[in-house]
């Protein structure tokens, strides 16, 4: 029996055509796209660990103040909105840097980014509204899962600004270089992944809250 | 192990030829409108108890798949496949976590709590 020289087909008999191993190349973009996406998955288990504490803590008021007190859902929905748009205006910095447009992409960063902060100070203004009311998070545990579920989301717009601000610097420094991409790639998916998370919290904290 | 880019333009890369303005629109005016239906719903008091809460959660999960489709750009393309079959993997692990721990407190405050003593 004859062997054969080349890997490609020597694997190819063994496997009985299973897979191939194609020399594709390695993508250094869209495997840093791929990891930061499973990071992202995990990080939506800590919401999932928040949101069940969230649901065992609803009624847990300790005699303090309850869900139906503190939320406001208008007020809720104007934050909704101004958090979409940023989380669009980023999408419109993506569509720039495909069509290599320096200017619109520096452009529409700053938009997210404004609309970004506005959208935190808008939920720094309510918490410090419930602090005057004395719905602080020692109150009572349901508290403690509300402003926690709040702040951590709100954690994370902080963190897309920040990003955002370097991305800024960045890509008018270097302009657009592999790593300068895969980062506006990656933070793409980060403020994006904003949105969905605000999904949840405002229908199932803010709305649910609402509800008779 | 050598990296070697198959895309000398990162602007060539399939991710970045991949966005799309009118996508993007489309996802944000889309949730933002199935948020505002959520909305409508709850002040309208339209619906009542269990109804309002099963209406609400749907609108959300429309929201989010939308998102995932439009925004993320999510499908079962050989670019994509990966991202989707993780999150596919992801959403039980998602859901059980919230609704295994909500019914095991519920049960565990069924079988402590005694009726008239507050507790």
């Amino acid at each position: 029996m004859t062997m054969k020289t080349t890997d490609d087909t020597a694997t190819g008999q063994a496997t009985g055509g299973l897979w191939a191993f194609e020399d594709r190349g390695h993508d250094p973009v869209s495997t840093r796209t791929l990891g930061f996406w499973l990071y992202l998955l995990s990080d939506a288990m800590i919401f999932a660990a928040l949101f069940a504490a969230w649901g065992v803590y609803l009624h847990n008021t300790a005699g303090g103040p309850t869900i139906h007190g503190i939320v406001h859902p208008l007020y809720a929905f104007a934050e909704t909105a101004v958090l979409f748009t940023g989380v669009f205006a980023y999408g419109l910095a993506m569509s720039a840097v495909k069509r290599a447009w320096r200017g619109g992409a520096l452009l529409a960063m700053a938009a997210a980014l404004g609309f970004g902060a506005w959208f935190l100070g808008m939920e720094i203004h309510e918490f410090s509204g419930l602090a005057a009311l004395g719905a602080v998070p020692e109150r009572s545990g349901f508290l403690s899962a509300y402003w926690t579920i709040i702040a951590l989301h709100g954690a994370h717009i902080a963190l897309a600004l920040l990003w955002t601000g370097l991305m800024l610097v960045q890509v008018l420094w270097s302009g657009f270089t592999e790593k300068v991409v895969y980062r506006l790639l990656n933070l793409r998916l980060f403020w994006h992944y904003q949105a969905v998370i605000w999904v949840c919290v405002y229908v199932f904290v803010y709305l649910r809250g609402a509800m008779r | 192990m050598t990296s070697t880019s198959t895309h000398p333009n990162p602007l060539d890369h399939p991710e970045v030829r991949a966005a799309g303005a009118g996508r993007y629109a489309l996802g944000y005016l889309l949730s933002l409108g199935l948020m505002f239906v959520a909305t409508a719903l709850v002040l309208d008091h339209a619906l009542s108890g269990v109804g309002l809460l099963a209406a609400t959660a749907g609108l959300a999960l429309a929201a989010i798949l939308v998102q995932f489709r439009f925004l993320f750009g999510l499908d079962l393309s050989e670019g994509q496949v990966w991202q989707t079959t993780a999150l596919v993997l992801t959403v039980p692990l998602f859901i059980l976590m919230i609704v295994l721990t909500v019914w095991m407190f519920h049960t565990l405050a069924l079988h402590t709590h005694f009726p008239g003593t507050g507790m």
